[in-house]
């Protein structure tokens, strides 16, 4: 596979992906010249050594970080999946990201009824979320959406915040998390195994969730105590 | 990852744990998962093994139908991505569920994993 690339001024190159981030960062810079690399890099809560790798191809951003790139540089989320994963992977070029998430996206009206699925704010844009969860109604059986939504409600119940439900979200959405077992690896799965593998990364989450609320909880009472 | 990087880490951490001088054990690979504050949990799943990462937040996933002599292997595996692949505070969200069975990421960990199963003195 090959990847497009132009030179930078420091030797090395761009890939597709970065130079579309490159030329829309130029592009804002003329209403914002404080619109900067960094700044778009702690907008999308990343640091801006894992973006300025990931421009060159160097490291790879996930299908969130995509989203959140794309959010923060106020452009359309599906291109943004489009130009990232083109070329990269033949899997992804020949039915890429984007174009997927359009053929499934009727999906989403069925999904977006359930009132679980509003979120108290929206940290990845509209158009990604509808996007996602649109991709997950394709990924799973409705048996298993609806464990995936019962387990979103209890970490909601639970407290979670934002970037907790991001968090989840983004692995019980994202194809790699669930969908790739029957898709990508080749492997069909019967509906028990698929059904075992989302109690896997249901448990798997939770004992995350556990973990990171206590974190959190003990930064916070460490806070006030000081 | 270059071997020589991967290397310079199980360096740090044999500095870190010298337990890790030694061959590796299931008891000592829980203790310092435990100390790192990764958890470890055993649930059914159609694989091996599995670990997802954020904010500094850590769970490895054992299948609880697999080979329990395995689990030291497995989990040296999925904690060779936690100290390679995830960086710690300056990103949101990480799982490796996005490897593929092709990505060199794989490499990476079997090497890890292999590395301290045999213990320093291993030739690899």
């Amino acid at each position: 596979m090959t990847k497009a690339k132009t030179k930078t001024r420091g030797g090395s190159e761009l890939t597709e992906f970065g130079r579309w981030i490159d030329r829309r960062i130029k592009e804002l810079q003329v209403q914002d010249p404080t619109f900067t690399r960094e700044r778009l890099a702690s907008l999308a809560g990343i640091s801006r050594q894992h973006l300025w790798r990931g421009m060159k191809g160097g490291a790879e951003f996930t299908v969130f970080e995509v989203a959140q790139l794309a959010r923060n540089l106020r452009l359309n989320p599906d291109s943004a999946h489009e130009a990232y994963w083109k070329g990269r992977d033949p899997k992804w070029t020949a039915m890429s990201l984007g174009r997927r998430l359009r053929e499934i996206g009727g999906f989403a009206e069925h999904l977006y009824g359930h009132p679980a699925l509003s979120l108290p704010s929206d940290p990845l844009g509209g158009n990604v979320r509808e996007s996602m969860y649109s991709y997950n109604a394709a990924a799973l059986p409705r048996e298993l959406q609806i464990s995936a939504t019962e387990f979103r409600l209890e970490a909601m119940r639970r407290g979670a915040d934002d970037r907790e439900l991001t968090f989840i979200d983004s692995v019980l959405s994202s194809p790699e998390a669930i969908f790739r077992q029957s898709g990508f690896r080749g492997q069909d799965l019967t509906p028990d195994q698929q059904q075992s593998e989302l109690e896997g990364v249901i448990a798997m989450l939770r004992a995350w969730l556990d973990r990171h609320i206590q974190r959190r909880d003990a930064t916070a009472g460490g806070g006030k105590r000081e | 990852m270059k071997r020589e990087a991967i290397d310079g880490v199980i360096a740090q951490l044999r500095m870190r744990y010298p337990e890790l001088n030694a061959p590796l054990t299931w008891s000592t690979l829980s203790a310092i998962l435990a100390r790192e504050g990764v958890g470890v949990i055993r649930v059914p799943l159609i694989h091996d093994a599995q670990v997802i990462s954020c904010d500094g937040v850590s769970i490895i996933a054992l299948n609880s139908h697999g080979n329990q002599r395995r689990y030291t292997y497995y989990a040296a595996h999925e904690w060779g991505h936690i100290k390679l692949h995830f960086r710690e505070a300056d990103e949101i969200v990480y799982h490796t569920s996005a490897c593929w069975p092709d990505d060199p990421r794989e490499d990476d960990a079997e090497y890890f994993a292999t590395s301290l199963l045999m213990g320093p003195s291993s030739m690899i």
